[in-house]
């Protein structure tokens, strides 16, 4: 029911731009996630969706009304804080039928719709107390409600899960998943945890001081980002990134650096100069190869599924190799490896990529 | 920390502080039930040599219709003053939490009357509202007409006049009070009641105010206590007068104290005052406790 | 309506609202200033002067100085150079303070990190303090006079100690219960003495607020009047008793001087106030404000 539009959005404070020129457009019932490392505007675009900042240009409709000059109240919105922002001061149940009092509900109504959200969420016996005396997923679930039982039309949510710890996260985020599967409405959400956004994005939105880097599906931001910035937050662990040069040999082009001498095919001309290679951990391959590239085992973490390899082939930064657990090798072993599988990726000296 | 430690501490500091404050405070006592219970004039003798009579002195002073009126004005000077400032110091504090161009300014400029000598404000303030002052010429530019209030030698007048002094002279420290509860308040659940729809009004009942309870009861039972007892600024500015129109609790004891000297009455009264106050602090102290507790209570994070 | 047009209509409001009680605050001290610099023959007239023609500082000449100028107006006055009571106020506003702050500091940390003192009996001393003084100015009187500590250094400055501790106790308090204890424990690991620890880590840390703590004290025992006044014959009278005491047999108040007078003992407090302007709440919130 809400299809959010921002169109050439900036925000400025008092002299540093932490938006600019956005243009994106928030179908009706996705789910969007505004990723990007701490200061790259995204909440900020997020609270002027919201209305709670006031945009320095540009416009913001929801549904096709512009929105700019309306009151957050009356953006038919929902928004769930990092700090979920639960009235200290009520109960739980005064907390969530705040919103439905604001509207002057009927009492008995009232009382039907917060038990029914609270059913739905499984808070039905926190209903009595404070917020103080709740866990955190439990106060988690009691924002969510807050937001659920005025029926928005969008939802908003704030890094929702940023300070629970890992396991709480892990359900919680399953939990919203199923949230927006049954509810069928958008869901807009900013983190700057990437697995968080690959896990519960219909789309990403990638954003960096201010600008929007990238958007596509996880899958596209995966295996076709757009620049180095992208690939490399991505993943983990992250993208292998080395320097080098690309030189043409009559055999076609290579990657030349180092020990490594790297034939590229099926890659667009480029120019000689220098490039910097991608390779994701988990193209390098450790196990049984032959004819390789030498290089020497520095560390290993067995993480249980998978043993992490740290490998010297000869540069400033380590290459990191994702190896099968039954692979067996120890540190100060010389080893070979080549890729296999996944693709290679050229960037150019900006970060853009190449081919 | 050790167990030990704390023991020691205790007994080594306790009594450094604990002795002076006794052999203060016990003769005071003792002093002050003496005194009611015998009758003594200075220049008769010795204290010690002073006649027992019992309650006499209190049947005396509890049948003294001037005892019960200044109780009465200082109740009346104490409680509206304290209102008063509490609605001005609130509005000003409500004014200022956000940041604007002067706001650092302002809030110097605002905290200054806080900051004068008690007896420099009655003076002042005498210069201000004598008959041919500057506040009856303003008064007379504003409404046309020539006005000649004395505004502290006529009664109804004297008496607003010393409640405007005291709500001068202390909203500064409602004030500050009040902005530091505003600024420490919580942001997010105010954003939360706007995106929610509540209006500004709904948000300041709904939240804001029950948030800044304890902060507003501490100001308003400080205030009254320390108003109770305000004594410079009435005593330079009207002496109690016209008559004794002004003449507040502290104002009477003074004056039996030292222009009656009648030692004795003022022992009894101030004893009777004591054991008000007393009851009035007694009950001060289990408001605040509680207020205190239920704003740690908000605050806790259960494990 | 815009929301921009709606902000600013809003922030017009605000001044003018802010800039009426202002205008309340300053006028008083505006008069006050003006009237220091006014001639005798300015001091009674009607309409009131407003702006002195010609500004003279002939008044703080007389009150500070004590130079006999303008008696052709004011005739009968007793002037008495303030400087005795200056220096009165010096010693006795700074000891009082210092032995309140030092007292205060010992018992703070004892009930902050050894809870010596429950937080009940913490409220009962506040509330010790709010009685008012002129309920224990008589007996106090008749005690001193007994003990021959009538019109003394130490009899003041003891009153004043005891009246403060409370403020001094719960501000201080405020400042070292922000001191992580872990921080005193990680000095204790390393072999530091209670005493060194106190000296070399918690009190360099709390400095700003133990000078603050003292300033906000200082300015409670310089401007008391009433147990000064009680308690004072010739000896030890304070500022504030000296200031009661400009009156003209005939004239009734002498404004000018007293003003002059009024405006050297309170500008020192204002200076101290506006320095210390961030911790006023601090002493007195009394952990009614979340941190």
């Amino acid at each position: 029911m809400a299809e959010i539009r921002l169109v050439k959005l900036r925000k400025e404070f008092r002299g540093t731009v932490a938006v600019q020129d956005m243009n994106l457009q928030i179908k009706e019932g996705e789910f969007l996630v505004l990723v990007g490392p701490s200061g790259c505007g995204k909440t900020t675009t997020l609270r002027m969706i919201a209305g709670l900042e006031e945009a320095s240009s540009g416009e913001i409709s929801i549904d096709g009304r512009p929105a700019n000059d309306l009151e957050p109240g009356q953006r038919n919105i929902g928004m769930v804080f990092q700090n979920l922002a639960l009235f200290p001061h009520k109960t739980v149940y005064d907390n969530i039928a705040f919103g439905l009092r604001v509207k002057k509900v009927a009492p008995a109504d009232i009382r039907v719709q917060v038990e029914q959200v609270a059913r739905t969420m499984h808070i039905t016996h926190l209903l009595a107390k404070l917020p103080a005396q709740c866990s955190g997923g439990e106060a988690q679930r009691v924002a969510l409600a807050r937001t659920l039982v005025t029926n928005p039309s969008a939802f908003l949510l704030d890094e929702p899960l940023s300070n629970l710890d890992a396991k709480l996260r892990k359900e919680m985020r399953a939990e919203i998943d199923a949230l927006h599967n049954r509810l069928s409405k958008t869901f807009v959400y900013v983190t700057h945890d990437q697995e968080e956004a690959m896990t519960l994005a219909d789309r990403i939105v990638v954003m960096r001081d201010g600008r929007i880097e990238q958007v596509g599906t996880p899958m596209e931001i995966y295996s076709e980002p757009v620049n180095q910035f992208v690939a490399s937050f991505f993943g983990s662990p992250a993208m292998n990134l080395i320097p080098g040069e690309a030189r043409r040999t009559p055999g076609g082009l290579r990657f030349a650096f180092g020990g490594l001498d790297i034939p590229l095919d099926g890659v667009a001309p480029i120019p000689d100069g220098p490039v910097t290679l991608g390779v994701r951990p988990e193209s390098v391959r450790l196990d049984g190869v032959t004819g390789g590239y030498r290089a020497r085992v520095t560390l290993v973490e067995p993480l249980g599924k998978e043993s992490l390899v740290y490998l010297d082939h000869g540069a400033e930064r380590l290459l990191i190799a994702v190896a099968d657990p039954g692979f067996r090798t120890e540190e100060g072993a010389s080893v070979e490896f080549d890729f296999h599988g996944g693709r290679l990726y050229l960037f150019d000296p900006d970060g853009r990529r190449l081919g | 920390m050790a167990r030990g430690h704390g023991r020691r501490y205790k007994w080594t500091v306790l009594p450094v502080v604990a002795v002076p404050v006794l052999f203060l405070a016990a003769p005071i006592i003792f002093f002050q039930v003496y005194f009611s219970l015998h009758q003594w004039t200075a220049y008769l003798g010795d204290w010690w040599e002073a006649d027992f009579v019992g309650l006499e002195n209190f049947a005396e002073v509890l049948a003294d219709e001037r005892f019960y009126w200044s109780l009465a004005r200082s109740l009346i000077f104490a409680g509206a003053s304290t209102v008063l400032c509490l609605v001005i110091g609130f509005t000003l504090a409500y004014l200022m939490r956000e940041p604007f161009r002067g706001r650092g300014l302002f809030y110097l400029l605002f905290i200054t009357p806080m900051l004068i000598v008690p007896i420099a404000i009655g003076y002042n303030f005498e210069m201000l509202l004598v008959e041919k002052g500057p506040l009856n010429q303003l008064l007379g530019w504003i409404t046309g007409h020539e006005i000649r209030v004395s505004w502290f030698a006529e009664p109804i007048p004297a008496f607003l006049s010393i409640i405007f002094i005291e709500v001068w002279n202390w909203t500064p420290f409602v004030f500050i009070l009040m902005l530091a509860g505003l600024s420490g308040m919580p942001k997010e659940p105010i954003e939360a009641a706007r995106v929610l729809g509540a209006n500004p009004l709904q948000i300041f009942f709904q939240i804001e105010l029950p948030l800044l309870r304890p902060v507003i009861v501490l100001a308003l039972i400080l205030r009254f206590l320390e108003a109770l007892g305000e004594y410079p600024k009435v005593w330079s500015l009207t002496r109690g007068g016209p008559g004794s129109y002004t003449e507040t609790m502290p104002v009477y004891l003074y004056i039996t104290s030292w222009q009656h000297f009648n030692i004795s009455k003022a022992a009894t009264v101030s004893y009777l005052v004591l054991i008000i106050v007393a009851a009035i602090v007694y009950l001060c102290i289990r408001v605040l406790l509680r207020e205190k507790r239920a704003l740690e209570a908000l605050y806790r994070r259960a494990p | 309506m815009t929301r921009r047009t709606r902000r600013k209509l809003g922030a017009v409001a605000r001044y003018v609202v802010l800039g009426l009680w202002l205008v309340i605050v300053l006028f008083p001290l505006f008069w006050s200033v003006m009237t220091s610099l006014k001639p005798p023959y300015e001091w009674f007239t009607w309409p009131p002067t407003w702006i002195p023609n010609p500004f003279t500082l002939n008044n703080y000449r007389v009150a500070w100085f004590g130079e006999l100028l303008d008696t052709q107006y004011v005739q009968s006055a007793s002037i008495q150079t303030p400087f005795h009571a200056l220096v009165n106020s010096l010693f006795i506003a700074g000891t009082s303070t210092a032995l309140s702050v030092a007292l205060g500091l010992l018992l703070a940390y004892g009930a902050s990190r050894y809870g010596i003192l429950s937080e009940r009996t913490l409220f009962r001393l506040l509330m010790l303090r709010m009685i008012p003084p002129i309920v224990v100015a008589v007996p106090l009187l008749l005690y001193y006079a007994t003990l021959g500590l009538l019109d003394t250094y130490l009899g003041l400055i003891t009153i004043y100690v005891v009246s403060t501790l409370p403020y001094a106790l719960w501000m201080t308090k405020s400042f070292i219960d922000e001191i992580p204890i872990e921080v005193e424990q990680a000095a204790e690991l390393f072999g530091a003495s209670r005493l060194r620890t106190l000296w070399e880590v918690v009190l360099p840390l709390i400095r700003s607020g133990v000078v603050a703590t003292f300033l906000f004290i200082l300015i409670l025992t310089w401007s008391e009047y009433l147990l000064a006044v009680t308690l004072s014959a010739t000896n030890i009278s304070t500022l504030p008793v000296q200031l009661s005491k400009y009156e003209g047999a005939t004239e009734g108040r002498l404004y000018g001087w007293q003003q002059a007078m009024a405006i050297g003992v309170t500008v020192p407090l204002i200076a101290i106030g506006y320095a210390i302007h961030r911790h006023l709440v601090r002493g007195f919130s009394f952990g009614m404000l979340k941190r």
